[in-house]
């Protein structure tokens, strides 16, 4: 990994470190390494029974409640997006993709009873087709 | 140089029709067909120059002349990957089936007549015979998944069909709009061909090309034959559709829409970056919802493929040089994971995701598969160190300096790959093993062989990009120059002036 960073060139230069940042970061990891080795580990520190405080343990023990909140909100919204997504896809894209795909099997389905045998009929569509056609063309010359 | 890649496949097929050969010997022939096709693409490749943007190996002859129909081959740092990964995946394909395939003749020269069309397709230097290349695909790719597919195999393989069918129409118009409307002699291609059109009728053009494109790709709404493809299709077929048909697509977009109407293009890019986001987004969620692996990782596809449309849009070198990655890398990933996910389901009889669990038991589960798999997913979800955080890294950084806020939900996406991958991995391969998988058939080496190979690439092209990126990096630049020409002088980035990747 810090091979590709630096042939990436996205390492920064020792000239771009902030002293002040690092001296933050160090120092309040000392901090806490401090207190933890010298807090005796009394038995109302373990489990208090005043409910405040009590409740200030569980909020710190179980990281102020981060996993549930994230699992109530991001992680079911996510999963209800998602679930809503797939239906969007198999019912609406799909399902126009389908409809077209049944509308030209009916479209055949309906067209073979057109063949009546009468050759004015198959006039009046050759006509039609062409007129159509022939609109269409100089429809699309003018929007040119 | 070239000729043999796109033709030796044709030259095997009439082995297939020697005498006396069943099943298992028909395969070796296959394997052998395929192992010298890649062996020759390796040979081309280290004789490549990646130092010129130039096309390289020029064949040139003159075949339908009236017609502007000429046999022209040649292989610049676009195509060079994407030949030398068709001849891996291809050989893996064979490998993979089942010694026991039904009408083994048949299935073998639809895989070959597959493999010439999708080289041909990447080496040609003509409009049409890339047409004729792409065509040549479709109805042995119909056949495979219609007649060695799974229950609902006919639904699918005439889904795929009309779909690609009506891709290739579309193209087909563009390529003779590009022609006719811009007075060409011939249908060889030069990017200029399609200067001297309107931007009207570039964009009409141009938008055939998208569609076109976009439904092999698959970008979102064209998309939804590939999930019923996937689920139909035998395991080789799947990673031949995922590691190389896709790709035809992307290189299409590549080739066809930026290198013909690089001013069209430069207009249309915030479009194309924000349908990218969709598609992206699309296909990410939708795979989060599936039960089923195999379909899990044709969504996924959908949404890997939209980083390619994201970073093609942005068109700076970096972000050109990460498509081409991104296709490699792609390719690599998803035949290794429907690799393990055809172990999976050959072993265990099922792919649904919440009926499997505790896969990577030790003793009676499928450790090597499931650690393999984790391996892909991570990769997939574009973990440091892997070929995919490398394609990725550089699409983001490319596009980034273009279309900031389609960067930052196309990261959205990366974030979610990794949420339905490691549901993935959690759900089947963690927890205890289930009565009914305690006596899985053993996984023989030679079952794993191409998932290691697969994995050893994804790890080495992940820590070693530069091998790859030698021979692309001259292409890149030279791509988007026409691109960035055409840009208005204030959109211009220091990125489209930016030496690519290595020093």
């Amino acid at each position: 990994m810090p091979v590709v960073l630096t042939r990436l060139d996205l390492l920064p230069s020792l000239g771009q470190v902030k002293p002040l940042v690092v001296l933050l970061v160090v120092a309040s990891g000392a901090i806490g390494v401090a207190i933890g080795a010298t807090t005796p580990l009394t038995r109302m520190l373990s489990r208090p029974l005043q409910p405040q405080r009590r409740f200030m343990q569980d909020l710190l023990a179980y990281d102020f409640y981060v996993d549930r909140f994230y699992e109530r909100t991001i992680v079911r919204l996510v999963g209800l997006f998602s679930t809503a997504v797939y239906w969007f896809d198999r019912y609406v894209v799909d399902g126009i993709v389908n409809g077209v795909g049944l509308a030209s099997i009916m479209g055949g389905e309906a067209l073979k009873y057109s063949i009546s045998g009468r050759s004015q009929g198959y006039m009046l569509t050759i006509l039609l087709g062409i007129g159509l056609l022939g609109a269409f063309l100089s429809w699309s010359k003018m929007g040119f | 140089m070239l000729g043999p890649l796109v033709w030796l496949p044709m030259v095997g097929v009439g082995l297939f029709f020697l005498p006396g050969l069943d099943g298992r010997r028909l395969r070796h022939v296959a394997l052998a067909i395929a192992g010298l096709g890649f062996l020759w693409s390796l040979v081309v490749a280290l004789q490549f120059n990646g130092q010129t943007a130039a096309l390289q190996f020029v064949q040139n002859l003159d075949w339908l002349a009236p017609l502007g129909l000429n046999y022209r081959l040649g292989v610049d740092g676009l195509s060079m990957p994407l030949v030398v990964m068709t001849g891996l995946l291809m050989l893996v394909a064979i490998y993979c089936t089942e010694p026991e395939v039904d009408r083994p003749r048949l299935y073998y020269i639809m895989v070959m007549l597959i493999y010439t069309g999708v080289i041909g397709a990447f080496l040609s230097q003509n409009l049409l015979l890339f047409f004729l290349f792409y065509e040549l695909e479709l109805i042995p790719l119909y056949l495979l998944i219609g007649i060695w597919g799974g229950p609902r195999r006919n639904y699918a393989a005439t889904k795929f069909v009309i779909y690609t069918a009506l891709s290739g129409v579309l193209i087909l118009a563009a390529f003779l709009g590009v022609v006719l409307l811009g007075g060409a002699r011939s249908f060889d291609y030069d990017g200029q061909m399609a200067s001297g059109l309107s931007m009207t009728a570039q964009l009409v053009l141009l938008g055939g090309i998208l569609i076109g494109f976009g439904i092999k790709v698959p970008l979102f709404p064209f998309h939804t034959w590939l999930p019923d493809a996937h689920v139909e299709a035998s395991t080789p077929v799947s990673i031949l559709l995922a590691g190389v048909l896709l790709k035809l697509g992307t290189y299409g977009l590549l080739r066809f829409g930026l290198g013909l109407f690089p001013e069209a293009w430069a207009a249309i890019a915030p479009f194309l970056a924000s349908w990218a986001v969709v598609s992206v987004l699309f296909g990410t969620f939708s795979a989060i919802a599936q039960k089923d692996m195999k379909k899990m990782v044709a969504y996924s596809s959908i949404g890997h493929m939209g980083f390619v449309l994201l970073a093609a849009a942005a068109a700076t070198p970096i972000s050109y040089l990460g498509t081409i990655f991104q296709m490699v890398a792609h390719g690599l990933i998803s035949g290794l994971l429907f690799v393990l996910v055809g172990v999976v389901y050959k072993k265990t009889k099922t792919r649904d995701i919440d009926t499997l669990k505790g896969l990577l038991n030790p003793e009676r589960g499928l450790p090597v598969i499931g650690s393999l798999m984790i391996l892909a997913v991570m990769a997939s979800a574009g973990m440091p160190g892997m070929m995919g955080f490398i394609s990725e890294f550089l699409i983001f950084r490319g596009s980034f300096e273009r279309f900031p806020i389609q960067t930052l939900l196309c990261m959205v996406g990366t974030g979610l790959t990794a949420v339905y991958f490691l549901l993935l991995v959690n759900k089947t391969f963690f927890g205890r093993l289930p009565e009914a998988f305690t006596n899985l058939p053993e996984v023989r080496w030679s079952e794993r062989a191409p998932g290691f190979v697969l994995a050893v690439l994804i790890v080495i092209f992940g820590l070693q990009p530069n091998w790859m990126a030698r021979w692309s990096e001259a292409t890149a630049v030279d791509a988007v120059k026409s691109v960035a020409l055409v840009r208005p002088a204030m959109a211009q980035l220091p990125g489209d002036q930016v030496s690519v990747y290595s020093n």
